[in-house]
Parts: C-alpha cells; sequence; structure tokens
C-alpha cells in the first residue's frame, strides 16, 4: 500500500518535531560540548591554511597539523609568559591601591574632580568613587568565593582549552576523511550541489575567518604604536601598552561595544597615572583611538574582511546579546564571527541551490 | 599467522584501490603521473553508486567537475527545443572507463547535457574545489593535471578550428554555386534577347 502526499508530509513533519524538540531539551545539557566544537572549527578554518602551506613542502598532513598545533600552543606559552607577570605587576599595584587607605579611589576622585573642573560641565559623576569602593568592599568579601570560582573556571577553561587543541588537531590532520564522511550521507540528487556549495562555503570562511584576525592584530598593533606616541611624546604615563593593546584587538571583535571597551582601560591608566596634563592626555589617547577605528573601518576592515558578510546592526545587537548569554565576554567575542559563518552559509546555500533546480 | 578472512577482505580491498587507480589513469588528464600521484587523485575522488533511472547530473545544472565511470552504463542526453517543442536526443552512451564532464574543472558554467544512468552504475566523481586543493597543497601534481587539461582543449580547439576551416570552405564552395547558378538565367535571358532583336 503506497502513502499519499499529505501522509507522507505528515509523518515528515512528525519526525522534524520530534527532532527539534530533541534538540531543544538535549541542547542546554551539549552546551558545553557545542562551545568547544564550534570554537575547533573556527581554530580549523584559521589554521587550514597554514597546514596547506607545510603540506605543500611535502611534509605529512598529520606532521603538518602537528607542527601547526605545536606553534599555537608555543606561541600561547609565550605570549602567557609574557603576559602573566604584566598581570600579576598591574593585579599587585591594583590590590595596593585597594588596601592602601583607599589611594585608588582617591587618586581616582582627584583625577574625575580635574577633568570635570577643567570642562565647562560635569562630565563623569563625583560619587564614581564612592560607588567604586562600595563594589570593592564588597569585593573583599566575596574574594573567596571568586577565588574559588576562578580556580575553577581556570581549570574549566584549560582542559576546554586543551580539548579544542585536540579536536582542531584531528580536523586538520583528517579534513579529507570528514567531508568525504558528511558528503557520504548526502543522496544522490544532491551530491554535486552538496560538494559545490560545501566548497564555497568553506572558502568564504576560510578569508572571512583570517580577515577578522588579521583586522583585530591591526587594531592591537596599531593601538599600541599609538599610545607609544603619546606615551612618548607627552610624557602620558600609561603603563601596560602592550596588554591594552591586546585587549583592544580582542576587543574589536564586539561590534559597537568593542570599540569603546578597548579605549577604558587606557583612559583608567591615564587617570590613575594622573599625568600633569591629564585632560590633554585623556583627550589623546580617545583620539588614538577613534583614528585606530576610524583606520579599522575604512581601510583594514573592508580590506581584508570584505563587505559580502557585513552584519545588520540588528542581527548583531541580537547574536551579541545571544552570545553574552550562553558565554559571557568569550561569548560576545565568538558570537559575530559564528553569526558572519551562518550568513555565509546561508548566503552560498540561498544563491547557489536554486541553480540546480530541474 | 594471518587469518583467511583478513587476508582476503586486504585482497579485495587491494584489487578494489588498483582497479581505481587503473580507471584514474586511463582517463586523459590523468596520464604520466606516478604511483603516488594516482594515489593522491585517488585519495581526492569521490565514489557513488547510481540506481537505473538516476541522473548524476542534468543539463543546465552549474558543472563542478568530472566522472569516470568504472561500472555500469551511463547515456549523455541533450534535450533541445525545435519548433517550440523540447525533443532529447541521445548524444553518446558511455561505460566502464569513459569519463565525462573534464572541463567543468576548470570552470561553473552549465551542463550542457544531462547523464542519465541505464543500470546500476558505479562512478568516481573528481571536482573543482579538489583539483584546486591539489594545486594548492601539490602544485607538481596539480600542474601536470591542468596542463593535461589544456592539452585536451588544445586538441579540442584543433579539432573545432578544422571543422570550422572545412565549414567556411564548404560555404564559399556553395556561394560560389550559387552565384553561378544566378548568373547563369540572366545570360540565357541575354542571349534569348540578343537573339530577338537580332529577329526585329
Amino acid at each position: 500500500m503506497s502513502m499519499t502526499e499529505n501522509q507522507r508530509f505528515i509523518i515528515r513533519l512528525i519526525i522534524f518535531i520530534v527532532i527539534a524538540a530533541g534538540f531543544v531539551l538535549i541542547l542546554p545539557r551539549l552546551q558545553s560540548i557545542i562551545t568547544v566544537i564550534v570554537i575547533s572549527i573556527l581554530m580549523f578554518t584559521l589554521l587550514d591554511p597554514f597546514v596547506d602551506k607545510l603540506e605543500r613542502y611535502k611534509i605529512p598532513r598529520a606532521l603538518s597539523a602537528l607542527l601547526v598545533i605545536l606553534i599555537i600552543l608555543l606561541l600561547i606559552a609565550l605570549g602567557v609568559s609574557r603576559i602573566v607577570p604584566l598581570v600579576e605587576n598591574a593585579a599587585q599595584q591594583l590590590s595596593q591601591s585597594f588596601s592602601s587607605e583607599n589611594t585608588f579611589s582617591e587618586r581616582l576622585e582627584s583625577g574625575i574632580n580635574y577633568l570635570n573642573s577643567k570642562l565647562p560641565f560635569n562630565a563623569i559623576t563625583t560619587d564614581l568613587p564612592e560607588k567604586i569602593n562600595e563594589v570593592t568592599n564588597n569585593l573583599k568579601n566575596m574574594l573567596p568565593g571568586v577565588l574559588m570560582g576562578f580556580g575553577k573556571g581556570l581549570i574549566n577553561a584549560l582542559s576546554a582549552f586543551f580539548f579544542v587543541l585536540f579536536i582542531t588537531f584531528f580536523f586538520l590532520k583528517d579534513e579529507r576523511a570528514i567531508k568525504k564522511g558528511i558528503i557520504r550521507l548526502v543522496p544522490n540528487r544532491h551530491f554535486e550541489m552538496s560538494l559545490n556549495i560545501m566548497d564555497k562555503i568553506q572558502m568564504q570562511l576560510s578569508s572571512y575567518l583570517q580577515g577578522l584576525f588579521l583586522a583585530a592584530t591591526s587594531v592591537g598593533v596599531t593601538s599600541i604604536i599609538g599610545l607609544f606616541i603619546v606615551n612618548t611624546f607627552f610624557d602620558a604615563g600609561i603603563n601596560y601598552i602592550v596588554l591594552i593593546g591586546i585587549w583592544a584587538g580582542f576587543a574589536n571583535l564586539i561590534p559597537y561595544i568593542g570599540p569603546t571597551a578597548g579605549a577604558i582601560p587606557a583612559i583608567l591608566s591615564v587617570l590613575m597615572s594622573q599625568p600633569p596634563n591629564t585632560l590633554l592626555i585623556v583627550v589623546l589617547v580617545i583620539g588614538v583611538f577613534v583614528l585606530v577605528q576610524f583606520l579599522d573601518n575604512t581601510f583594514i576592515s573592508p580590506y581584508l574582511v570584505g563587505k559580502s558578510v557585513e552584519l545588520h546592526p540588528l542581527i548583531v545587537f541580537i547574536v551579541l546579546i545571544i552570545g553574552g548569554n550562553l558565554m559571557g565576554l568569550l561569548g560576545m567575542m565568538f558570537a559575530v564571527p559564528v553569526a558572519g559563518i551562518i550568513k555565509v552559509a546561508f548566503h552560498e546555500i540561498v544563491t547557489n541551490a536554486p541553480k540546480y533546480r530541474t | 599467522m594471518e587469518s583467511p578472512l583478513w587476508m582476503r577482505i586486504g585482497n579485495k580491498e587491494k584489487t578494489q584501490d588498483e582497479r581505481i587507480k587503473e580507471a584514474i589513469k586511463s582517463v586523459t588528464i590523468f596520464k604520466n603521473l606516478s604511483d603516488k600521484e594516482l594515489t593522491e587523485v585517488k585519495n581526492a575522488v569521490y565514489n557513488r553508486t547510481y540506481k537505473k533511472g538516476d541522473y548524476i547530473f542534468k543539463q543546465g545544472h552549474p558543472g563542478n567537475g568530472m566522472y569516470i565511470i568504472l561500472t555500469g552504463i551511463i547515456q549523455i542526453i541533450q534535450e533541445k527545443s525545435v519548433a517550440e517543442e523540447k525533443k532529447e536526443e541521445i548524444i553518446a552512451t558511455l561505460q566502464g572507463g569513459d569519463f565525462v564532464g573534464e572541463l567543468s574543472l576548470l570552470d561553473e558554467s552549465p551542463r550542457s547535457a544531462s547523464a542519465l544512468c541505464t543500470e546500476l552504475t558505479e562512478v568516481m566523481g573528481f571536482f573543482r574545489g579538489d583539483l584546486m586543493d591539489l594545486v594548492n597543497k601539490r602544485p607538481v601534481l596539480g600542474s601536470k593535471i591542468i596542463i593535461n587539461i589544456a592539452r585536451v582543449l588544445g586538441e579540442r580547439l584543433r579539432i573545432s578550428n578544422d571543422k570550422h576551416v572545412k565549414v567556411q570552405d564548404e560555404n564559399k564552395l556553395l556561394k560560389e554555386q550559387l552565384r553561378m547558378n544566378d548568373d547563369k538565367p540572366e545570360r540565357v535571358q541575354g542571349e534569348d534577347k540578343e537573339q530577338n532583336n537580332e529577329h526585329d
């Protein structure tokens, strides 16, 4: 007995609802593994061209993948060994400021008062130091718990990081086998179309992610150069310029919020060190970040990232909220690249699939 | 001692591998490749099995690559519009060892015909993305394949040129014949007029 079209549609609908319900139920439990896989895919897309380059020199694929992963590990270890003392130093200074009779809030207050006296209106609320004092007192009470949580978080992050590297290695090594495995599942009538779309998505993604990475690096480097110039010529006393630059580069991955978030540590650093011409230095620091953003938005990002992946501001806002809710700051950083990936994939499917209609 | 079962499985895999390599080797664009390079190509191809009545690709779809037939029979069917009526014409029948669609490795222009399986057919697909991947990772192998494709294209262009010249020559001849035919009645008419004048 053959099924009618309606019966077939109802069965398909039921299967779809069951799968969708299962997905919705299971998703929260799989959140961490999905996050690890998504980051691994991003890493794979970013690192694949380097493995390809090594393969060109007749180095076997597995060895090339291992070499690239080892280089990444080495770079991260080097970065951490350089950055950790800086962070440690900054934290020490900050804790000294906290403990020594509210010096931190006093210095901040005098910095703010100085700024307000120079401006025609009270630009910054004067009870900010009091609020910061309140927060620091609360923080002091919460410190043991926070430290425990931080330790746990660090262990979780480290294990997740090694999982990511492990999965990325296998993605890099078995790229072709994985692609063939996925394509084997596709029915014959959609085979060529799926392969074509997959190739195009991979190509677009690779250049998009590399563009994002290069743009973030350029923002970091130009911020460091700008702050270094301000420091050298105006005796601004901005500390931890490299750290601020790295932060600005990472923060740049978060649209709209990123550029401001990138500038805040530099401004705070100026306010705390209180150079003789604080207002001018603050204006110059803001100028550096505005110039960095201008260069990035006008010359670097359009050239490296391309206009095709431009997302509507509303979409960016929504994905940032989703990313922030799922994974906090890290989620906000990955939200736009992941949304970009989905947009590229969707664009390729919508553009190419109709060409295969008979 | 090795189990006979494993030996049989090993032999079967070896024969299958050899069979695929032999099929790849027989294709013009994979000529002059070393055994290692053939293995590279073998790793890049996709093996698919189509049932009788299945289309491997359809006319008008974007071309993405070529297919080498391992077993089975494929009909290459071209749909033509004759006096506002669509007609299907079988332009070729291909079987084991034959290949189709090699020019799609270079660009995405639409397929000029459809490929229909008339029996259970096993094919290997080699696609543009994988060719570009080979060019990127194994430049020597990639350029060998591209040079072979260029040779095939050159050969086809030569044949096409010869045909074009032949058609042009035939055209000239026909035009001359037509002119001569057109001239003849005028001359005959002219001769008639002269004769009439003489009579007058």
